[in-house]
């Protein structure tokens, strides 16, 4: 076979979409003067560096060695450094897979750093020597490389091919960095047997520059093959600077960038696949997966397990409680969050430990075998970045909870965490939406919080042998009972009490403390402290009741806010105060009342305070309702939290009476 | 007599019921000593390591250790971890996992054995490389055995035995073993640990430490780690790494070592010491021309490290970097020296143990305590230290990275120990002014003037150098006032070798004092609250160590002006708490409508007795308080 042929023909017709697609970068190793004399980004003039473009490509090529199509994919980038803390770019880390007969590998660096010196532009190449090859562990391999001669004001310049065995995915592309970008493009090219399901994501839109047929022919004389190809190329210019903040879900959720996933294949004489280019395919590859579906039910291990929840419980409600109770004192969670269990789910029991996917397919499983009808949902956490309902992504799913049909509802529950009640999930699943793996049933469900973060406090204060004794009760419930509960397996409850002792030691000794039993209600944790004030009161008495803050400090402090505020969950604080007055000491001062309710009630903050007698009483209340809110909304969330804030540093004013 | 040697034939047989019979029982939990498991998350039953030095330049480190895990928190101690590089090889892998009873319950396979990159994160590549081994069970207790043996091709360093490595388990048996050829002799270092064994076997002389029963500790803050470690330093005499030898016993030989191996690394081409002449040309002393030198090694090279073989102790060539821009801390240094000989200024290559985890040098035991290198300029008026692997740090600034410290400086007559400037008071420092204008509504306007000098920069230096958006929203982050706009700020860097932080800022403050009716509560003390409470503790063992960052002085004066018609109804009352720790100092003067508080805190870094720990909460609990205190105006009206 004569291929230089055919690889000048392809060629010349790659040269024609290439000199298209590439119209707004440059040729590599040719630069203009001025792109070096720029001293500073105008759009963003706080960039350290910027890119000036960043082509990417990913194709089909016909390796006649192996007889198969591979991938490439193929990369040219240039950036402008203006200071030294733009340096760390000049550094490329390409990581690669590599599973034996099937690999990735990188070819063909191409480097060179541009300076200006006296005036006259100087370019150094990357040198063979700055290259290094490494593999990772068993599956992964890196290249690491960086450029020679990094200065301020230097631009750098690199290119490199990846050729892959691995087509279910493309290359992801990202439009968008830490530093702006100010041509980015991702053209991707597949023959026309294959089709791939495409997701794009981020908070600009991607500009679809071209959509083309073209015709590709491989082989010679009689053997030759030509087939259509499509074609399409992304850009997006002028991407601003990604800056990450908090309360978010993952900054992954705003990036803007593009995936694609083989949706179907037909290659001709054969029939028809459809591989995962719907959610009812994601579907049946699941419950055909040998590390998912084909071992839910599964497993004689299981028996003795179900033979003694059988022997306790007597309806299914009971049934439920006591397999989730037992395999989550069972098992530990590794940490993973995980779409597939990790081997075996044998081997997973045996070891007692394992990631989500395991502990919950296990829990499914011993369900199954008690009759439930239980199935596993299949989910995104919260720093994997939200399901789009419309695009199937099978790589967009990284976790697995337990639900269970109970009639008019599903209930969820995950038994990767001992401190949660039946039906409440982790804080990290709480991302809007699930899908149901199931042979009937593939379908959708909401995941709402089944709860909030929810604290109360209840302080008495009264004078007692000239000193201000009393009682404080802190009493938390949902995920605050969570959080609490974390605590005091991590450090116990003589460190929480101490720890407490040492908040408060300034004001108030602690004499005695009681903790509610853990075991006994499951739903809450109540504190209680009595105490007694360090000071004698003075003639002119200032107190502040807010002992436990109902936030300590507002977390949102910067102007602007660029993403929409993530709670994952409402918040419900309550503090109430009271306060008897003692001997000979009258109110001189009391805070105004005041309430304050956000837009459609998505929070509301109520400060009562009342003066009756010898009594002082307070009622605070704190709401956040809502559980996202737009940037639109940030100067008033951010005003509401200040307003807080203010409120709760107020005093009341005792006088001795004169 | 018969007798008695039967009672003890008897005795021995009942105290090893298993091992005669069923062979496999192997640390059974039930035989840990009940004071070893206390805190503990896992207790080492049984660490054995015998280092046999085979020649200058070769030696073999056999290790067998076995751990019970008794809670989950301790799992990482089922782990097997060795690292390895080009001169270290590691063979031998065994492993065994037994239930809480002793008996055998899994063997490691070869196939559970991952070999993986082991690349520090500040490295853009490394030869170093792990091999891991995962033994965990996850029922409680449990215990796992490995054995590996580990070859050194090329002797640098001596292993440092430090039997608890952890605060967190217990050490049950512990002993190291180091097998000598006579004609090389073996130096050693021991701290809190004594009674060495030495004799004579097949020719070679044998060194023996052990240990036994270490319980697990708590956590003390404020104890100086190194003082209480059991350990034993070992150092060769003659040593030798691919080809080059060394000799390491004072320290004067053991810098000749770098200085021969480092001697033809300088090597700068004739054009590029032309080019620094011609740079250096107009300067009016030698320090100048030192200062040119390091502006330009600033401006023209960053930190790339690379580290392969003997390329972790000896650096690229000058050539390299000046032809590439970049180095690690051993080629940029080197650099720098070569930069500097070219036009004419003698300087030290010079190791140094960096950050402030750094292992003091025992100025009687030379040894490698370094990990990372300087440069020191002796001038005739001052030395000047030189940090060269920062693009921004200052001129002749040590920073609390390498500052205060002795190390080794590679002199042409070979090693000398010299100490790095120490950042004491006088210029470890923070003060501050400000005016602050109140509204009758507590809205306040506010005008500070800070200047942070040497440690007291904190990120304040690197801040220095982020743009002007960055700086704000850092202020933002970290101003500890709540709801303000900040409507100007200046931050400016001076870099000397006592650099300082001039940080100017006007801030809006709306709602800083808080309003009730008739009242307005201010809290005077705006920016430098103490909020830092370490753990209370009633049996403290450790002396209390407060290290030289807290040789420090910090002051406030803020005036505050108050809106017409208020008079103070309560002002607190000057407040001076001296204590050996330090001394604290608050007073707040009222005039008509105007307020002057004044703060200062004077720490004094040192050793003190163990006993004195709750007397430092207690002075900080103090500041604590007196930092919150309000001032209360009430409007005459």
């Amino acid at each position: 076979m004569d291929f230089r042929k055919i690889s000048h023909l392809t060629f010349l017709l790659l040269l024609s979409i290439q000199f298209f697609a590439t119209a707004q970068t440059e040729k590599f190793g040719k630069i203009d003067k001025d792109v070096l004399e720029m001293s500073v980004y105008e759009k963003d003039s706080s960039a350290s560096a910027v890119v000036l473009f960043d082509v990417a490509r990913t194709f089909f090529q016909f390796n006649t060695g192996k007889g198969d199509f591979e991938l490439v994919f193929e990369r040219h980038r240039r950036v402008k450094i203006f200071n030294k803390d733009g340096y760390k770019y000049a550094d490329a880390y390409i990581p690669t897979y590599d599973k034996g007969a099937h690999d990735e590998e990188v070819f063909a660096i191409k480097g060179y750093t541009y300076v200006l010196e006296d005036g006259k532009v100087e370019k150094y190449k990357l040198e063979k020597s700055a290259i290094f090859k490494e593999q990772e562990n068993k599956y992964w391999n890196s290249t690491r490389f960086t450029m020679p001669n990094v200065t301020e004001g230097c631009v750098l310049e690199y290119s490199y091919r990846i050729t892959s065995d691995f087509y279910t995915f493309l290359k992801d592309w990202q439009f968008q960095e830490e530093i702006p970008v100010i041509y980015s493009e991702y053209d991707v090219k597949v023959p026309e047997y294959y089709t791939y399901q495409k997701v794009t994501g981020g908070f600009m839109p991607l500009q679809l520059k071209s959509q083309n047929s073209v015709s590709t022919t491989v082989g010679s004389g009689t053997s030759t093959l030509t087939y259509q190809e499509n074609q399409e190329v992304w850009v997006l210019e002028h991407a601003p600077a990604i800056k990450d903040e908090s309360y978010i879900t993952t900054i992954d959720d705003y990036v803007v960038n593009i995936k694609y996933q083989l949706a179907s294949f037909q290659i001709p004489g054969r029939t028809y696949e459809n591989v995962l280019g719907s959610w009812e395919k994601i579907n049946e590859r699941l419950l055909l997966d040998e590390q998912f579906g084909r071992q839910v039910g599964k497993g004689a291990y299981l028996k003795e397990f179900a033979a003694q929840v059988l022997a306790k419980a007597s309806t299914d409600q009971e049934k439920i409680i006591y397999a989730y109770e037992m395999i989550r004192q069972y098992m530990s969670w590794n940490g993973s969050s995980a779409l597939y269990a990790t081997d075996n789910l044998k081997n997973a029991f045996n070891n007692r430990k394992g990631n989500a996917a395991d502990i919950n397919l296990l829990l499914t499983s011993l369900l199954q075998q008690l009759d439930i009808d239980a199935f596993p949902i299949a989910l995104s956490t919260r720093s994997n970045g939200k399901l789009n309902m419309a695009l199937p992504m099978i790589d967009k799913l990284n976790y697995v909870i337990c639900g269970v049909n109970m009639g008019e509802s599903t209930l969820m529950l995950d038994a990767t965490d001992r401190d949660l009640l039946p039906g409440m999930l982790p804080i990290r699943c709480l991302n809007w939406m699930g899908r149901i793996v199931d042979k009937d049933r593939s379908q959708w469900i909401d995941i709402r919080p089944n709860g909030g973060l929810n604290g109360t406090t209840n302080v008495f204060l009264q004078m007692k042998d000239g000193k201000l004794t009393g009682d404080i009760m802190s009493s938390y419930k949902e995920y605050s009972s969570t959080m609490v509960r974390k605590e005091i397996t991590k450090s116990g409850i003589d460190e929480m009490v101490k720890e407490r002792k040492e908040d408060l030691e300034e004001y108030f000794i602690i004499n005695d403390h009681k903790v509610s039993d853990l075991e006994e209600d499951r739903k809450k944790v109540d504190f209680r402290y009595s105490v007694e004030a360090v000071d004698d009161m003075a003639d002119i008495f200032y107190f502040n009741p807010f002992v436990e803050k109902i936030i300590e400090s507002n977390p949102f402090t910067q102007e602007k806010r660029d993403y929409p505020v993530d709670f994952a969950c409402p918040i419900k604080q309550k503090l109430t105060a009271t306060l008897i007055l003692p001997e000979g000491y009258v109110v001189d001062e009391i805070p105004e009342p005041a309430v304050v309710v956000l837009p459609e009630e998505a929070g509301k903050f109520s400060y009562q305070v009342v003066s009756t007698g010898q009594t002082v009483q307070l009622r605070c209340s704190f709401e956040i309702n809502k559980v996202m809110f737009l940037p639109s909304e940030y100067d008033y969330l951010k005003q509401f939290f200040n307003y807080v804030v203010d409120k709760q540093n107020e005093t009341i004013v005792l006088k001795k009476r004169t | 007599m018969i007798k008695e040697r039967l009672l003890s034939l008897f005795a021995l047989v009942l105290m090893f019921p298993f091992s005669g019979l069923a062979g496999d029982i192997k640390f059974p939990a039930r035989d840990i000593p009940e004071e070893l498991k206390g805190d503990a998350v896992a207790v080492l039953r049984l660490d054995e390591r015998e280092f046999t030095v085979l020649s200058h330049d070769k030696g073999i480190l056999k290790k067998h250790w076995a751990y019970t895990v008794l809670k989950s928190t301790g799992d990482d101690y089922a782990t097997f971890v060795e690292r390895y590089d080009k001169l270290v090889k590691i063979s031998n892998i065994k492993g065994y996992m037994y239930d809480a009873n002793g008996k055998l319950i899994k063997k490691l396979k070869s196939s559970d054995i991952i070999d993986q990159s082991n690349i520090s994160g500040f490295s853009l590549y490394e030869d170093n490389r792990i091999k891991v081994a995962n033994l965990e069970h996850h029922s409680y207790p449990y215990t796992v055995e490995f054995e590996c043996e580990i070859e050194y091709i090329g002797l640098y360093y001596y292993p440092i035995w430090n039997p608890q490595r952890s605060r967190k388990i217990s050490v049950q048996d512990a002993s190291i073993t180091v097998k000598m050829p006579q004609d090389l002799g073996l130096r050693y270092h021991e701290t809190n640990v004594d009674g060495v064994k030495v004799s004579d076997e097949d020719g070679s002389k044998v060194y023996n430490w052990s240990v036994s029963n270490l319980p697990a500790y708590e956590y003390e803050p404020f104890s100086d780690r190194l003082a209480y470690e059991k350990m034993v330093m070992l150092a060769p005499t003659k040593f030798g790494i691919e080809g080059e030898t060394g000799e390491m016993s004072d320290w004067q030989s053991y810098g000749k070592f770098y200085a021969k191996l480092n001697s033809t690394t300088r090597d700068l081409s004739e054009s590029t010491k032309s080019k620094l002449r011609d740079l250096t040309a107009n300067a009016k002393s030698e320090k100048e021309k030192v200062a040119i030198i390091y502006d330009y090694l600033q401006s023209k090279t960053r930190y790339v490290s690379i580290q392969v073989g003997i390329g972790g102790i000896k650096p690229f060539p000058a050539s390299t970097v000046d032809e590439k821009g970049y180095g690690d801390c051993k080629a940029l240094s080197n650099y720098t020296k070569a930069m500097l000989e070219a036009v004419g200024i003698e300087s030290y290559y010079t190791l140094v143990g960096a950050d402030d985890d750094f292992f003091p040098v025992k100025r009687d035991f030379p040894a490698d305590y370094f990990n990372h290198v300087i440069l020191c300029v002796p001038l005739e008026q001052d030395t000047v230290w030189l940090e060269c692997t920062s693009q921004t740090q200052a001129f002749g600034y040590m920073s609390e990275f390498t500052g205060d410290r002795d190390v080794l400086a590679i002199t042409p007559e070979g090693g000398k120990l010299l100490h790095t400037p120490s950042y004491t008071k006088d210029v470890n420092y923070t003060k501050r002014k400000a005016i602050v204008d109140i509204d009758e509504s507590g809205n306040a306007a506010i005008e500070v003037s800070t200047k942070y000098s040497t440690l007291q920069e904190g990120s304040r230096s690197w801040i220095c150098e982020n743009s002007q958006e960055d700086q704000k929203k850092w202020l933002y982050e970290h101003i500890d006032l709540s709801n303000i706009s900040i409507e100007d700020f200046e931050l400016k860097r001076i870099k000397n070798s006592n650099p300082y932080v001039d940080e100017k800022l006007k801030i809006k403050a709306p709602k800083f004092s808080s309003v009730s009716g008739k009242r307005i509560f201010i809290s005077p003390n705006i920016l430098s609250k103490w909020d830092y409470m370490p753990s209370s503790d009633d049996d403290r063992v450790r002396d209390v160590h407060l290290s030289n960052q807290f040789d420090f002085v910090d002051t406030d004066t803020i005036e505050f002006h108050l809106p017409e018609k208020y008079h103070i109804e309560y002002q607190p009352e000057p407040v001076t708490i001296v204590t050996k720790f330090g001394k604290y100092e608050m007073k707040i003067e009222a005039d008509e409508n105007v307020i002057r508080y004044f703060r200062r805190l004077e720490m004094n870094p040192g050793d003190y007795p163990s006993d004195s720990y709750n007397d430092l909460r207690e002075f900080f609990k103090d500041i604590t308080k007196n930092d919150k205190v309000k001032v209360v105006l009430v409007n005459n009206t």
